[in-house]
């Protein structure tokens, strides 16, 4: 029995020692730290924590100070795949095998300047797990595009004249044409679900990679209250559908929520301000087709008996 | 120090494999590595020798140098004794970390097989990759033999874990990488013991966790940058204390700079790598025709021992100084400089400086090319400017 | 707070030069970075707010989702001296605005409140007794708000003697009939009353309105019973017209029932309703004349929707104004239209509209008569130095939840007054620490609730009903009172559900070190108001930043 609104998994991983501490300077309703505290609560102490250039290099605080409670590295903005290799690599010949590497990245630095050691990383089978806080775009430098921005979005480098006129870069398919263990998407939205795939990342060795939808109010121009709202309604509206896949093979669509309308996401956002019903409805036959390739991989034969 | 009775073996390999069995000795725990010609036979050696011996060492066959570099500071980080090896281009995209790495004062040996850089595509000896990356707070040396190859990559690891620097090891392509020579192999027993295991101050640890690299206020950072200044200066003098406790191991040492015939002269030829052997060649020729000339190998060059070449060049007359490299829109780096250094010296004392540039893309700097800079030298007051010789 | 700011220039860096950070952020005060800031506060579940006894629905609901029943009824208990019996026959205004209504009905919160009322019968649950009264009270009268007030009083620990008329206190309550209140629920739930430690005296059968000295008490109580309504109808004095609380008291026993088979009652209080549902029982034939427009009679609509549906007739806006008869056979009525009139002269009362006079025919009328005997017995305030409190009362069903609340109140005048205590908690609620609002469904965060219906049937079928007198009510089992349970949002009531200190961006949230809430800690919440909107159901509200409580 538990009075937790999402379950016993949750009830009992909060009830778990807190590695992140406060006083950082994460903006208010940023979505990087609940899930990175639920993060630390889960990997535990014998973690090491490895961040290129993003938000939460800055977050984390400034000499001689640190939000973090376990080893934390900062590494140049393209190299966190390879950082993280070469943190485990050290460990296990310092005879030291039972530490968890984690990389904490931006969609920056991991769809974009990280990719190639994102993929480097991900062929080796390296042994680490790769968190990908994705808040679609460069919310570091002031909101330009990434890769993984989405279809219609403003950003600074995409204004209401011309927005972003490509979909959001396909992570998981990419990943899972490396073959990694295990590959899986989460929304603060919804923690058991998230919480779930940390531990089963956690019982798993080789490279494991976790795409955390981040909201972020500031970039996204909407009100910090709505911080989970917009993470659930992402879920809903299927623009972040949550899965996972294992050994590149086998895809499990985790969560199927009750369809929500793409316009209700849109309205409380300032980058889709400039939709219009046309642009709306584009973006919606985008996503019901990106829902059905995944469903159709989800649901083939080779995907059952795990 | 303790002696080590043990024989050492002789044998006849290439400036790679001399740097690659160095690394191995030196008990390098990561090494990640990218292949690039000339460096190859480098890094496959290495991969050969680490396969023999599971356990001992992590060998990251990464998919570019820029993650090399970037697994190598990592692996510095969690304390580990990291090593990579690359050339020209390689280097070049390593840039961003070589500064990273020394800022977060990692002892990182890496070795680079000097070679041009494109365009157009050339993949022979020149020194423009390395000497661009003097800025980047790497101590760097360059080697004449695959001898000092070797005996340099292991005195490097003990300078740089003392000091919290990290070390370039520049050999010159196929005229070192690739040309086998006699090697005096050090037993592993020798090289423990000038080379203790690395045990770092500050390092990933998960026992007493600390953030490494944050944020730097303007409050902090000169000062940080100053520690860097001063630990690479401090390496100048230090160098000859590992230089000397290697000679007691094994009889070798090299010094910061080596003099040839330099006591009575009063015209010196300055030159760096391979082409040191060379210039020995000349200024015997030179000597047998009476001309009064030495030959200065700087095998150092960072960090820059200013003090020791002024003391030594006080009141030459001449001072020809070759550079296999070009500071384009300048003049050659070493002629550049060794200028900057001697304006230390009294007027009256100051040597003329004759600047040559020649050799790049590999060609062959052969005793008649390095003779007829010489000539040009006795023949002409000194340029402003470095001379270009064909 | 201050930062321990390292010392700038050599040395900073231990003459390391290594970037190294090993102090915690914790000194940075970034609650300094808000305009608006969070604050706890449980508000009214409309339920509690709605219920006139003043009941904490939401804690007992809590109990009941974990199975709790034990704590549940306790809980009860320490409000409701007659949870059972309310359980009955309770108008459940609780229910009206329940904010579950909008997502698959409204919790059934009276079946849950007599489940767990039968539960304190079966299982000997007692409510728990204080000690910080002492004195004796004595108490005048014995309708609800008496035995409320008695029973409160005893709960603080004072002697309590309740003077009452020969026949005992059941005679109140047990005009109730028993298909809507069965008999043994009242007997146990007075039988409660006596085994606290209640003393029941009877005031003389030949004396009953006799004075009673104060003498050796502290106090005394005067709850006397609203004298029922007498309707200004020509002709009351004829045998054909029967007393309405007499009859309600025959057809409990069976015995002297008209003869006739038409009956009209003319009444406005659930008691009239009562009376016409037991009559159709007996097979008479029975219409309810009702002053009143529907809205404003003070009839349950679930009561007048159930006898609607046994066959009772009830005329809205109409009064009996007289009586046709001929010699001792009562021939028809004369009635008449009504209508309200709005105004400070009138106030709400009906007035007969003229020209709408029709006849009625029916072989008896019922209504409420003129009853010297209602008197209750009285404290004679010049026996004694002890103070004299009063209190109204009533018997009617409709009320006795303020009739519950009524005692409550003065049972808490009297213990402040004699103990000093300069504000005596009102309601239970109270209690808790609630604020003034009332939860609304737009407070609510929607995305924690789904559509769950509750349960579909609560009465038995109508042929069924209408061939005994036993209870018309289905009573809810276990499982589904559990689940009443379960689909109560505890509206305005902070559950520890964990999604502010889940979701909290800045570790702003902890639980108290006793686990019994959870606490802000202002220094260093940022006001994103995560934890405000995710709330499921209004527990945690926002203010502007640095306005503290005191001066809110």
């Amino acid at each position: 029995m538990t009075n937790n609104t999402f379950g016993t998994t949750t009830e009992s991983v909060m009830h778990r020692d807190d590695i992140m501490g406060p006083g950082h300077l994460a903006c208010a309703g940023c979505g990087i730290i609940p899930m990175l505290r639920l993060l630390l609560k889960v990997f535990g102490r014998r973690t090491v924590v490895v961040t290129p250039a993003c938000c939460y290099a800055v977050v984390d605080g400034p000499f001689p100070y640190s939000a973090i409670g376990v080893p934390f590295m900062h590494c140049a903005f393209e190299t966190a795949a390879a950082s993280a290799a070469g943190v485990r690599a050290a460990f296990d010949m310092r005879g030291i095998p039972d530490v968890n590497v984690i990389v904490l990245a931006g969609d920056g630095g991991t769809f974009d300047i990280g990719f190639q050691a994102l993929s480097g990383a991900a062929e080796r089978n390296e042994n680490i797990v790769y968190v990908c806080y994705d808040n679609e775009a460069y919310m570091n430098t002031g909101i330009q595009r990434s890769s993984a921005t989405p279809l219609g979005a403003w950003t600074t480098t995409t204004p209401e004249q011309a927005p972003k006129a490509e979909s959001k870069k396909d992570i998981g398919t990419i990943m899972a044409g490396h073959r990694i263990p295990y590959f899986a998407t989460t929304s603060m939205a919804y923690p058991e679900d998230m919480l779930a795939k940390f531990e089963k990342a956690k019982a798993m060795s080789g490279f494991r990679m976790i795409h955390y939808h981040c909201s972020c109010p500031t970039g996204w121009k909407a009100d910090s209250r709505d911080m989970i709202g917009l993470a659930r309604l992402a879920v809903q509206t299927r623009a972040f559908p949550l899965y996972e896949i294992l050994d590149g093979e086998s895809w499990q669509i985790t969560v199927d929520p009750e369809p929500a309308d793409l316009q209700e996401y849109f309205r409380i956002q300032g980058r889709y301000r400039h939709i219009q019903p046309n642009q709306l409805t584009e973006i919606e036959r985008h996503l019901d087709k990106e829902w059905k390739t995944l469903s159709r991989k989800a649901s083939a034969p080779e995907s059952s008996g795990r | 120090m303790m002696r080590v009775e043990e024989k050492t073996a002789v044998r006849v390999i290439t400036g790679n494999e001399a740097a690659a069995w160095a690394a191995f000795l030196a008990r390098s725990q990561v090494i990640a590595s990218y292949p690039i010609t000339p460096q190859t036979s480098l890094i496959e050696t290495l991969a050969s020798l680490t396969a023999k011996a599971p356990g001992r060492c992590r060998f990251i066959n990464v998919e570019s140098e820029h993650s090399a570099m970037a697994a190598c500071i990592a692996a510095a980080t969690a304390g580990a004794r990291a090593f990579t090896a690359t050339s020209s281009q390689g280097l070049l995209l390593m840039h961003e970390l070589l500064h990273w790495a020394s800022g977060a004062r990692l002892p990182i040996v890496l070795v680079n097989v000097n070679r041009a850089t494109a365009p157009g595509w050339n993949i022979w000896t020149d020194q423009n990759d390395s000497m661009s990356q003097r800025d980047t707070g790497w101590i760097q040396f360059y080697c004449e033999s695959a001898q000092e190859v070797l005996d340099t990559v292991i005195q490097s690891y003990r300078l740089s874990e003392e000091l919290r620097v990290p070390s370039m090891v520049i050999l010159d392509a196929f005229f070192l990488s690739h040309t086998a020579e006699p090697v005096e192999m050090p037993s592993q027993d020798l090289v423990d013991c000038f080379l203790p295991p690395w045990s770092p101050e500050f390092l990933l640890d998960v026992d007493n966790p600390a953030a490494f690299g944050g944020l730097l206020g303007i409050d902090h950072y000169q000062e940080m940058r100053g520690d860097l200044h001063e630990a690479l200066h401090a390496a100048a003098t230090r160098v000859e204390g590992v230089d000397l406790a290697w000679k007691e191991l094994t009889g070798r040492s090299y010094g910061t700079i080596e003099e040839y015939r330099c006591g009575d002269a009063d015209i010196v030829l300055m030159t760096v790598a391979t082409a040191s052997s060379t210039a020995r060649l000349v200024v015997d020729s030179f000597r047998e025709r009476g001309v009064g000339i030495g030959r200065l190998k700087l095998r150092m060059f960072r960090p820059f021992p200013d003090e020791l070449l002024r003391e030594r060049l006080r009141g030459k007359r001449h001072l020809i100084v070759l550079d296999r490299n070009c500071s384009y829109g300048s003049n050659g780096i070493l002629f550049t400089e060794i200028k900057g250094a001697l304006y230390g010296l009294p007027e009256a004392e100051r040597p003329q400086v004759h600047g040559y540039i020649s050799g790049l893309g590999g060609r062959d700097l052969t005793p008649a090319r390095i003779e007829s800079m010489v000539e040009h030298a006795l023949n002409h007051a000194a340029e402003e400017r470095s001379v270009w010789i064909g | 707070m201050t930062s321990p700011k390292p010392v700038a220039g050599k040395g900073a860096f231990q003459d390391s030069g290594v970037v190294k950070s090993v102090a915690s952020m914790d000194w940075n005060p970034t609650g300094s970075w808000k305009y608006l800031e969070p604050f706890y506060e449980d508000w009214f579940a409309p339920c509690s707010h709605a219920c006139p006894a003043g009941n904490d629905i939401v804690t007992w609901l809590r109990f009941v989702e974990e199975g709790r029943y034990q704590e549940a009824a306790r809980s009860l208990l320490n409000f409701n001296p007659f949870p059972a019996t309310l359980g009955c026959v309770c108008p459940h205004p609780c229910e009206t605005p329940c904010n579950r209504k909008a997502l698959g009905g409204a919790i059934a919160i009276q079946s849950v409140e007599r489940f767990l009322g039968e539960y304190a019968i079966e299982h000997d649950v007692m409510p728990e007794l204080e000690t910080s009264g002492s004195g004796r009270v004595v108490i005048a009268g014995a309708g609800p708000a008496a035995l409320s007030a008695a029973y409160f009083l005893r709960l603080r620990g004072y002697d309590v003697t309740v003077l009452d008329r020969p026949a005992g206190p059941q005679t109140g309550l047990l005009s109730i009939p028993a298909f809507r209140l069965p008999r043994r629920i009242v007997e146990a739930e007075y039988d409660r009353l006596r085994r606290i430690g209640i003393k029941f005296e009877e005031s003389g059968p030949d004396a009953p309105r006799a004075p009673f000295s104060l003498n050796g008490h502290s106090a005394g109580l005067v709850a006397n019973l609203a004298e029922p309504e007498t309707e200004a109808i020509e002709g009351l004095h004829h045998p054909a017209v029967l007393d309405l609380v007499r009859l309600l008291d025959m057809t409990r026993h069976g015995s002297g029932l008209p003869s006739g088979r038409r009956l009209a009652i003319a009444g406005s209080r659930n008691d009239a309703l009562d009376l016409a549902r037991s009559l159709v029982r007996e097979g008479h034939e029975v219409t309810v004349f009702c002053r009143d427009a529907k809205a404003d009679a003070s009839f349950s609509k679930e009561d007048l929707a159930l006898a609607a549906e046994e066959g009772v007739r009830v005329e809205f806006l109409t009064a009996v104004c007289r009586i046709l008869f001929d010699g001792d056979r009562l021939q028809g009525l004369i009635c008449a239209r009504t209508r309200n009139v709005a105004g400070p002269v009138y106030g709400r009362a009906p007035i007969r509209i003229v020209g709408t006079e029709f006849t009625f025919e029916v072989d008896h009328l019922v209504t409420s008569l003129p009853s010297p005997k209602n008197g209750s017995p009285f404290v004679d305030a010049s026996t004694g130095l002890a103070p004299v409190f009063e209190c109204p009362d009533s018997l009617d069903s409709a009320s006795l939840g303020s009739a519950v609340s009524n005692g409550r109140k003065v049972a808490a005048e009297i213990h402040a007054h004699l103990s000093g205590a300069a504000q005596p908690a009102m309601t239970p609620v109270e209690l808790r620490g609630v604020g003034e609002e009332i939860a609304k469904f737009k407070d609510f965060n929607e995305a924690y609730f789904r559509i769950d219906p509750g349960p579909s049937r609560m009465w038995r079928d109508r042929g069924e009903r209408l061939r005994d007198f036993d209870d018309v009510r289905l009573t809810l089992s276990e499982p589904a009172i559990r689940r009443e349970g379960s689909r109560c949002f505890k509206c305005g009531t902070c559950t520890l559900c964990g999604n502010c200190e889940l979701f909290c961006p800045d570790n702003s949230i902890v639980l108290a070190t006793d686990g019994s809430r959870y606490e802000i800690r202002q220094q260093y919440c940022k006001g994103c108001m995560v934890c405000v909107e995710e709330c499921p159901r209004a527990a945690i509200h926002s203010r502007r930043a640095g306005v503290s409580v005191e001066t809110r």
